[in-house]
């Protein structure tokens, strides 16, 4: 045991007290965690203007509409509108950062510069106006039938073609369809004899204010996408920090072995001691980049106001299913750095191990939503998925996982820790002696089996 | 009575079709210095690795220092034959890691490592990485770590591979004094020479068998000196046709070495080649180590017409 120490020591140092594991690991989360928050508007950029003619064909109410939407309304805010209104869904404190100097420009910069003119003309004109779109004198045509104007249109009729030039951006036809198809309905509505403009406000759907009333008194704003990202970032947090770690594990035991330096650790500790020592050294690694992007996400939600969302049963799973997950991996990894000599041998062998635990990750949004679901319910007992499918349940916001359902997972998923550590140790003792070609699965498995 | 060090009773190890180790025992008093040899793949370092309990035997017991080999890990330095070093790691550091690994506390592994840089001429290299060193030093680190924990029993895989003379002899001089304070000391090589200047006691093995084990002088008496050293005077010649002598080799300005027939007597044969020529010198030559070991391997060879390969990594 006394030689446990020193090897999970070094392990730690030198991996943990590097250059390379403090920026990466502690100072870039320090700095990104501000930055996701302020992506929205980092991320809004000042677009092209729209510059140019439309012309409408087979309907002049619909151009003359246009012509007066185009230039009554502002509608160039359009993406605007719709970050704000997504604003207005986020917690306070996103509200407050939103209200910057430098992200509120950005948000105004996000606006549409437009200079649109609109014409109008007969059907026998389409011809030649799509020539014009060709020879960039238009913009787009959009030729159209007077029964789209039906106040009860079929589906067949409620339909038009638009034809625009080539390499307009998105963001402008996007644009355009708004400005026709709003025209369209806004001439129906009038052709009926009803007020648009009351029409409209009728048909707003309201807005909602969700709030949770929390177990000791008091409510707060309930947010349903916290609530949906809560289970999936609790299984990318767990993800990150064992296969961070088991990375470490695999290349350190390579190195070690292609140095030659295990056999003079041979000498002073057995296998199982050399295995033991660099997996507890890893584990405190994990435990940092855990606690790291853990605490962060945990400093987002007290800062919103949310933090109730993690209740403390809730952390005390995470540590549970993280410490499953981290010695799976780890083992696995130990066991297949110790059988090859480089990393290239190591991935062809580790390749069908990640296929299956990519799955829950595959998985994410039909177990979240259906915690108790049968597909839930089925993976979370298969051992190698056992920690991040259970990671997933019981941070979901349905029905609570079943208590005797989250038992058998540990009393499994630790008794499989158990197997696969001894399993991996076997390999290792072998592996660390062997040189030259990659073994196969196959000759893994007979490597357990040596005496 | 002498406790033994090493024993090994009918030890026997396979790698799958490979019989790497054949039901092989001996015993190694405390305090011997023996020469461990053998031809490439014999199986050496397989059974090194098994004293070393860093593998098993199928079958077969292991007992170093009285008891399990595993226990006495602490008791054992072992200098493999692959050099190995932590390349972005400090010497220092490296040495007083190796030092807590064999059972030293913090103070006493930093003590040894400044006392053993120091007997070894590397004391102004303590700072620098492992990557930063010569070959040479590096090899002088690995026998710094593999003393540091002033062990009873040391083995060591090849230790002047890759030695300069003067660092060579310096090493040689400090097993030397480690074996003269009453360690235990085996060397495997495949330097024959060597050995023979260094130990008292050699074992062969080959094919996983042990073919020989016996002290120096009982291998200068059992193998019989076969060779007879002969340089005529100025202007003589040996005689074409002289009895007892089945093959003879010319060494230039040195004479001639001329091979006995198995049934001659030497004594016999010199006298008559004194009386048949004037010489300057005629001696008989003693079998060295190089003659025992290739001709019992030949023999071996010649007996069960294999060669003697254990597969790369099989061990």
């Amino acid at each position: 045991m006394n030689r446990i120490g020193p090897i999970t020591w070094r392990e730690f140092k030198y991996t943990a007290l590097t250059k390379a594991f403090i920026i990466g690991s502690i100072v870039v989360p320090i700095f990104i965690f501000p930055l996701m928050i302020l992506l929205p508007g980092l991320f809004a950029q000042k677009s092209d203007p729209l510059m140019g003619t439309l012309m409408i064909i087979g309907s002049e109410p619909v151009a003359v509409q246009a012509e007066r939407l185009a230039h009554e309304v502002d509608r160039a805010g359009g993406s605007a509108l719709q970050l704000q209104q997504a604003m207005a869904d986020m917690p306070d404190a996103i509200q407050q950062a939103a209200t910057d100097p430098m992200l509120g420009s950005a948000m105004t910069q996000n606006k549409l510069e437009y200079d649109l003119k609109i014409e109008s003309a007969g059907i026998e004109a389409v011809d030649e106006s799509k020539q014009r779109v060709r020879d960039q004198d238009l913009i787009g045509v959009a030729v159209m039938n007077e029964d789209v104007l039906d106040s009860q249109p079929t589906s067949k009729e409620n339909r038009f073609e638009l034809f625009v030039r080539p390499g307009l951006s998105p963001r402008h036809l996007d644009f355009i369809d708004d400005l026709l198809t709003d025209s369209v309905v806004e001439v129906r509505v009038k052709d009926s004899g009803m007020d648009y403009a009351r029409v409209r406000s009728m048909m707003a759907r309201p807005s909602i204010v969700t709030k949770r009333l929390q177990e000791g008194g008091g409510e707060v704003r309930e947010y349903e996408w916290a609530k949906r990202l809560i289970p999936i970032a609790f299984m990318i947090l767990v993800w990150i920090a064992t296969f961070t770690s088991g990375n470490y594990l695999l290349t350190s035991t390579i190195e070690e072995k292609s140095n030659k330096v295990m056999e003079v650790l041979l000498s002073a500790a057995s296998p199982m001691e050399i295995m033991s020592g660099k997996i507890i050294g890893q584990a405190f690694v994990s435990l940092i980049t855990l606690v790291m992007y853990g605490g962060l996400g945990i400093i987002a939600l007290v800062a919103m106001s949310q933090a109730d969302l993690i209740p403390p049963r809730m952390i005390i799973y995470l540590l549970l299913f993280f410490i499953m997950a981290y010695f799976m991996i780890a083992s696995i990894m130990a066991s297949v750095g110790s059988a090859v000599s480089d990393l290239h041998d190591a991935q062809s062998l580790i390749g069908p191990a990640m296929i299956v635990l990519i799955l829950p990750m595959i998985l994410w949004m039909p177990i979240s939503e259906s915690p108790n679901g049968t597909l839930a319910v089925v993976t979370s007992y298969i051992p190698p998925l056992i920690p991040f499918v259970m990671i997933l349940r019981v941070t979901a916001s349905g029905d609570p996982v079943p208590f005797w359902q989250i038992a058998i997972a540990l009393i499994e998923g630790f008794a499989a820790v158990l197997a696969m550590m001894w399993m991996c140790s076997r390999i290792f003792r072998v592996g660390v002696l062997m040189q030259g070609k990659a073994p196969s699965p196959l000759q893994l498995i007979k490597w357990i089996r040596y005496r | 009575m002498t406790s033994s060090a090493i024993r090994l009773e009918h030890v026997d190890k396979r790698f799958g079709s490979v019989h790497a180790v054949r039901d092989i025992s001996f015993d190694v008093p405390q305090g011997t210095l023996l020469g461990f040899l053998g031809p490439n793949g014999a199986g050496k370092s397989t059974t090194i690795r098994m004293i070393m309990s860093i593998i098993y035997p199928d079958h077969g017991s292991i007992s170093v220092l009285g008891g399990s080999a595993l226990s006495a890990k602490n008791s054992i330095g072992y200098l493999p034959e692959e050099r190995g070093l932590y390349r972005k790691m400090r010497v220092g550091e490296f040495l007083r890691y190796i030092g807590r690994l064999k059972g030293l506390s913090q103070h006493d592994a930093r003590a040894a490592a400044t006392k053993w840089l120091a007997r070894m001429e590397l004391d102004a290299v303590e700072r620098k990485r492992c990557e930063e060193l010569s070959k040479g030093m590096q090899q002088k680190i690995q026998f710094i770590a593999s003393i540091i924990h002033d062990p009873d029993l040391l083995i060591f895989d090849e230790p002047f591979s890759g030695l300069d003379p003067v660092n060579a002899e310096l090493m040689n001089s400090i097993i030397r004094e480690m074996h003269a304070q009453g360690r235990t000391v085996i060397f495997s090589t495949h330097v024959m020479h060597q050995a023979e200047q260094l130990c008292e006691r050699i074992m062969l093995i080959d094919r996983g068998q042990l073919i020989l084990d016996d002290t120096m002088s009982g291998i200068h008496e059992t193998f019989d000196p076969r060779t007879i050293e002969v340089e005529p005077s100025n202007g003589s010649s040996l005689p074409g046709d002289i009895e007892g002598i089945v093959g003879r080799t010319s060494s230039g300005d040195r004479g001639w070495e001329l091979q006995l027939a198995d049934e001659a007597d030497p004594h016999r044969v010199m006298n008559q080649i004194v009386q048949a020529c004037p010489v300057r010198s005629i001696r008989l030559r003693r079998p060295s180590l190089d003659d025992v070991f290739v001709m019992l391997v030949r023999d071996r060879v010649h007996e069960t017409g294999q060669t003697n390969m254990i597969p790369e990594g099989a061990s």
